[in-house]
């Protein structure tokens, strides 16, 4: 119908879904993949349940495999039936999802392929009536990603939507890139098929409640702003704890080490989460603006400052709960005399007006004592210790820990008055547990962003002056290592807390890793 | 205070101005023993009281089993108070008990009122005190409530949000137009909101869906016909359309549409009809037909929607249902006129009443139909939507509003 004069919909207001999806195809490269059947065809199955999708919704799953729709189908249902947390699916639901599913196959470099792919897509565009908009979810390894992007440019499926043809998005997974100039090329070979308002750079962390619940504490409270600063905040700490080792990754790993798998981004993305200023609004550029602030503030370690800010190390063979367990140079794919790190801790400075004088320590690694993810503000003491000679010279100072995982939620720690005659103090922790107050299952981190990813609404995904600005340091760290004459690499007992150089790091500044 | 039996055996007695230091002592009871069994210690926590009105005869192990089904993402402190003021001797008598959400630590606490006699009158007095300080507090009266008396005012005046279910109501056409009157005069003090609304909300926003696309949008300006279906029992039984008009409320109030005619015949077919014009003056017929020998039942004896998956990631395969909630929805029909043709937009509930379909028709090309399960996206957890909600809900109130208005022509002339 050609009339226009209704501009927006005005059965939507107040609705809960007051953000709409308008009609689209999602095109997975890497269809037959793991990440596509554990993550995301779950993913798009769950939002269908419970958002629900438009009916217009279709996903086309590309690879180079030889399948039909119907054994793609199959397989996605295997798929969601095994790791959606709705499975098993609702039949009826799945039926109707299931008819919006189709598979196209295609080599990744073959011109032929994309000129099928885009006649599939003016099919579907006009018969399930998606309108022209598609969207790229690249669940490939990154050395397909320009190819990818080329290829669909030249079947003219990089429309970028100003010419109300629909519009076309891409999708990219980390690790955009292995270092600044690879990520900046990669950059580059996207860009000239895609706008940066297309590319749609995933870090899975963004995608977690608790993670976005860091800008709500922030943000959303009126107490924690104030004291937020280098007036009361003493350091930062970031830890970031795996409990297991490499899980058949070796190949991936010898090449990405601690440091780029996960300090340049999950970890670094923690960081600009805590440390950044407010934002005019909670729109993507607003915010990202923000977050780039923060990474422009910290300054890259000199030489000279690398072997004291930093410290590396590597697991070594032991127990765990009883178990032999193996090394990191034993593990399958990994060089017997592998020098690629496991565990890094650093301290990291944010010169700002805010930060300036303020350590941040972060710290990752593998085989560590448990699996944890927590941010914590640690608060200076008192300025004058009134309760001399009542332990209150011993009591920790006030802390504030964020819980990302596992265990999601927020602690605070303060001295309390220990009941008795006599005047004596204890620290006490007042706990807010996600599970106790809100025990629903939140959804995937996955769901959010690919939701997030159809409403075109880039909040949550990395821009690449972010991805530039880390590799900077990450580089910097890297080049530092490289000049070392003796370069340590210290090993560490799994089910340890990681080497006890990095002890040292932290201890040197009179200050201690949190016990977690 | 009586000293007989609670109304729920396995709850504890108490005085009623011990209920708080007993409450204490339950908790540290419940953690020492957990503590003595190896478990994890329980949180005891609370985002939110609410307070449940039950009228006299009512269960109320139904409520709190209710309540407690939402204990996992609504961890509250439950009050729940069944008076009977026919009873002629007063008394007032309270009991606790406790809860754990289940597959977590998540501690929450229940406290039963029972209230007979003149002590009903006195009820506030006993219930706002056990308010949680600082936190949302909610009112679910279950039933008809009784309009315009101190007991219902004073308890509206302590709480955040009164919630109610028009569709338990006998006389829904008079309760819709009382409850509209309340809000308009609590406006600023308390929150009003009925569980038909929320529970409807799947149908709303299926119904918004079809006008999504652009190219859609405009047939909501050439809707001439709209008949709403809701569920009903025996021919002979009384029916309650209460979610078919806050349905059609909630259309007009959203596209403007202003009511000019009422007619119901409820000796036939029980249908209504009315008549409506847009700002351009169309016409729209509005249809409001009950759909008979539908089994129904009150929402919270409804088996349990399915509920959070277990620690192995896996929820129960929905099953049909035997049963609708009390006049659930059971199909809206649009009808469009676009220049050469119709166009028609349906969702109509499955025979397994568990599922709707949508189907579409529109000249420039149809989308696919769309099969959606009403629990999970909203129609299983109708209180708990309701416990999420803060502040007014103004499209809620514009519905109200307009549906009242749709009632009160037909109420002045005594057709219903």
């Amino acid at each position: 119908m050609e009339s226009t004069t209704v501009a927006v919909n005005p059965l939507r207001a107040g609705m809960r879904n007051a953000r709409t999806v308008e009609p689209c195809v999602m095109v997975i490269f890497g269809a037959t993949g793991d990440l596509t059947h554990r993550k995301l065809l779950p993913a798009l199955y769950n939002l269908q349940l419970e958002h629900p999708l438009p009916p217009q919704f279709t996903v086309v799953g590309v690879a180079r495999r030889p399948f039909s729709n119907e054994e793609f189908r199959k397989q996605a249902l295997d798929s969601i039936n095994t790791f959606s947390r709705r499975r098993p699916v609702t039949p009826r639901v799945w039926d109707s999802f299931s008819k919006g599913l189709f598979y196209h196959q295609s080599q990744f470099d073959d011109p032929a392929g994309y000129q099928a792919l885009a006649k599939l897509l003016e099919q579907l565009d006009r018969d399930r009536g998606t309108a022209g908009n598609h969207i790229f979810y690249l669940a490939t390894p990154p050395s397909f990603y320009a190819t990818i992007a080329d290829q669909l440019a030249a079947a003219g499926l990089a429309q970028p939507g100003e010419d109300g043809k629909g519009w076309s998005r891409i999708i990219v997974e980390k690790p955009f890139g292995h270092d600044l100039n690879s990520a900046l090329a990669l950059n580059k070979e996207l860009n000239r098929a895609f706008t940066e308002q297309q590319i749609y750079r995933i870090d899975h962390y963004l995608g977690k409640e608790t993670v976005q619940n860091i800008l709500v504490l922030r943000f959303g409270n009126g107490i924690f702003e104030p004291i937020w600063n280098r007036r009361y905040v003493d350091n930062v700490q970031i830890t970031v704890a795996e409990s297991i080792g490499l899980d058949s990754r070796g190949d991936y790993y010898e090449e990405a080490g601690a440091m780029r798998d996960m300090i340049q981004n999950h970890m670094m993305q923690l960081l600009t989460l805590v440390a950044m200023e407010p934002p005019v609004n909670f729109g993507p550029n607003a915010v990202r603006d923000e977050k780039v602030k923060v990474l422009r503030a910290i300054p890259s370690l000199m030489d000279g400052e690398i072997a004291a800010d930093t410290i590396r190390g590597q697991y070594g063979p032991g127990l765990v709960a009883g178990e032999q367990v193996r090394g990191y140079r034993q593990e399958p794919g990994v060089d017997p005399n592998s020098k690629t790190e496991t565990y890094v801790a650093l301290k990291l400075l944010v010169e700002n007006w805010r930060w300036a004088g303020v350590p941040f320590y972060l710290r990752h690694g593998k085989r560590l004592a448990k699996r944890i993810t927590e941010v914590t503000i640690q608060f200076k003491r008192p300025p004058y210790l009134l309760f001399r000679g009542t332990g209150a010279d011993q009591m920790q100072p006030n802390a504030l820990s964020l819980r990302i995982q596992p265990n999601e939620g927020i602690s605070l720690l303060f001295s309390a008055k220990v009941p008795g005659q006599e005047m004596q103090l204890r620290s006490v922790n007042m706990d807010f547990l996600y599970g106790s107050s809100f025990g629903v299952e939140p959804p995937e981190a996955y769901e959010r962003l690919l939701l997030d990813a159809m409403l075109g609404d880039s909040t949550l995904f990395t821009r690449i002056d972010e991805t530039e600005l880390a590799w900077q340091l990450v580089d910097s760290i890297e080049s530092g290592w490289k000049k070392m004459l003796s370069p340590t690499l210290p090993q560490y007992e799994p089910g340890t807390w990681g080497p006890k150089e990095a002890d040292a790091l932290i201890e040197r500044d009179g200050r201690t890793w949190r016990r977690l | 205070m009586s000293s007989a039996q609670p109304a729920i055996p396995s709850m504890r007695p108490v005085d009623l101005d011990a209920v708080e230091r007993e409450l204490d002592n339950l908790w540290r009871e419940t953690n020492t023993s957990v503590a003595a069994s190896g478990g994890n210690a329980y949180s005891r926590n609370s985002v939110l009281t609410l307070v449940s009105f039950l009228p006299a005869g009512a269960q109320p192990d139904r409520i709190f089993e209710a309540i407690h089904r939402l204990s996992t993402s609504h961890p509250s402190r439950a009050v729940v108070v069944v008076a009977n003021e026919r009873q002629a001797e007063a008394g007032l008598r309270a009991a606790i008990g406790t809860y754990v959400a289940p597959e977590s630590t998540c501690y929450g606490e229940d406290i039963l009122l029972e209230a007979s006699g003149d002590a009903v009158a006195h009820l506030p007095g006993a219930v706002l005190p056990l308010i949680v300080s600082g936190l949302p507090a909610f009112l679910w009266w279950l039933g008809e409530p009784p309009w315009g008396t101190a007991l219902l005012e004073s308890l509206v005046d302590g709480v955040d949000r009164l919630i109610v279910d028009t569709s338990e109501m006998p006389r829904v056409e008079r309760s819709l137009t009382a409850l509209d009157d309340l809000m308009r005069r609590k406006k600023s003090r308390c929150a009003i909101s009925d569980i038909s609304w929320t529970a409807q909300a799947p149908w709303r926003e299926i119904t918004a869906q079809f006008f999504d696309p652009a190219n859609l949008r405009p047939y909501l300006e050439q809707i001439e016909r709209v008949v709403i279906e809701f569920a009903a029992g025996d021919e002979d039984a009384p029916t309650n359309p209460s979610q078919a008009y806050l349905f059609a409320g909630w259309l007009s109030s959203r596209l403007n549409w202003q009511s000019e005619l009422s007619q119901h015949s409820p000796t036939m077919d029980d249908s209504r009809e009315h008549i409506l014009h847009d700002p351009n003056g169309r016409k729209i017929v509005m249809k409001i037909n009950a759909r008979f020998d539908v089994p129904q039942q009150s929402w919270w004896e409804r088996p349990a929607p399915a509920g959070p998956a277990s620690s192995s990631g896996h929820h129960p395969a929905p099953q049909a249902a035997t049963s609708v909630r009390n006049g659930a929805l059971m199909s809206v029909h649009i009808e469009s006129r676009a220049p050469t043709a119709r166009a028609t937009f349906t969702v109509a509930r499955e025979h397994d009443l568990v599922h709707a379909t949508t189907r579409c028709n529109v000249p420039e090309g149809s989308p696919p139909s769309q099969t959606v399960h009403l629990d999970s996206i909203g129609e299983g957890s109708p209180l708990g939507d309701q416990l999420l909600m803060f502040g007014q809900d103004v499209i809620y109130q514009a519905a109200l509003g307009a549906a009242a208005h749709f009632i009160r022509p037909s109420l002045r002339r005594g057709m219903i």
